[in-house]
């Protein structure tokens, strides 16, 4: 167990790096709408999505309704109904951990769930769940501390939050090296920017990945030529 | 603190249930059913995608 947390702590390093500035500011900024840090860590603990919870600071000042809030939050993290496509199978075979894992399933543990590289001697449903735990513990305690005692750390934070860009070019270029076929990236991409184009940076995510899983759907056979029997010609 | 703590915890509250059911939809799916083939085929070609997606997402704001 010692070496699997070794490996968790190892694995979700990066995302640690991360969430330095981003928990940290989150907690202040939640303190300056008048949440003590009881507040942020509830927050963090039971929401557990950043870019939501930045956005619940804007509806904690006040005048938003509930069904707005509850449209906004689903709309904000439907790229998550994706994540757990690629799992559904794994995380069944973990057992009763699969519950810990979907709750926790957020855009860096999927970065972390793709990316894993493990050993032989390691168990794997403890590999998942430690790697997925890492990350909720930096969350919080980060969001907390942040509230605590934020606006008392005076350095430069330009640039840090690059860290989490880089580390998902970085898990990309494995899965692209990896991969017999590239067109799932290259599908993306282009369906991205023209979203990107049509929709606005804000709201670009879900109409990019439909349309992506669309394109990957019709041209399964392109990608896949080896598919099963009952693919048609 | 502008709102009362009612209406503070059942923003949280729907935000905590919002976001989890998203996760767990494809799960909920397929609920004690075998997951087809199509599924398991995009399970197998999204990682990239969608990371190449949210490489895109996080690149938009530099």
């Amino acid at each position: 167990m010692a070496k699997t947390l070794r490996y968790a702590v190892k694995h979700s390093f990066p995302i640690f790096i991360s969430f330095i500035p981003v928990g940290l500011a989150y907690g202040v900024l939640m303190q300056n709408v008048g949440y003590n840090f009881l507040w942020t860590g509830a927050c963090s603990l039971f929401v557990m999505a950043g870019s939501l919870q930045y956005l619940m600071v804007s509806f904690f000042a006040g005048g938003v309704s509930l069904a707005t809030v509850a449209i906004m939050a689903l709309l904000l993290n439907s790229r998550h109904i994706f994540y757990g496509l690629s799992f559904i199978e794994k995380f069944r075979s973990f057992g009763f951990w699969k519950y810990f894992l979907i709750y926790s399933l957020t855009d860096e543990n999927y970065s972390l769930h793709c990316s894993h590289d493990f050993g032989e001697d390691i168990n794997e449903k403890w590999a998942y769940v430690l790697t997925a735990l890492m990350p909720i513990l930096y969350w919080i305690i980060l969001s907390i501390l942040g509230s605590i005692i934020g606006t008392l750390i005076p350095f430069d934070t330009t640039g840090i939050d690059f860290a989490l860009t880089a580390l998902f070019i970085v898990i990309l270029i494995e899965q692209m090296l990896g991969a017999d076929n590239l067109l799932p990236a290259l599908l993306a991409f282009v369906s991205s920017i023209v979203c990107l184009l049509l929709f606005g940076p804000s709201n670009f995510i879900l109409p990019s990945l439909v349309i992506t899983v669309a394109l990957l759907t019709i041209l399964r056979s392109r990608i896949e030529p080896k598919a099963n029997g009952k693919e048609e010609a | 603190m502008v709102l009362s703590a009612t209406q503070s915890i059942l923003i949280i509250a729907i935000c905590a249930v919002c976001t989890f059911l998203e996760r767990a939809l494809p799960f909920l799916l397929f609920r004690g059913k075998e997951v087809p083939e199509i599924i398991r085929y995009l399970g197998r070609v999204l990682p990239m995608a969608i990371m190449a997606t949210l490489v895109m997402y996080w690149l938009k704001g530099i």
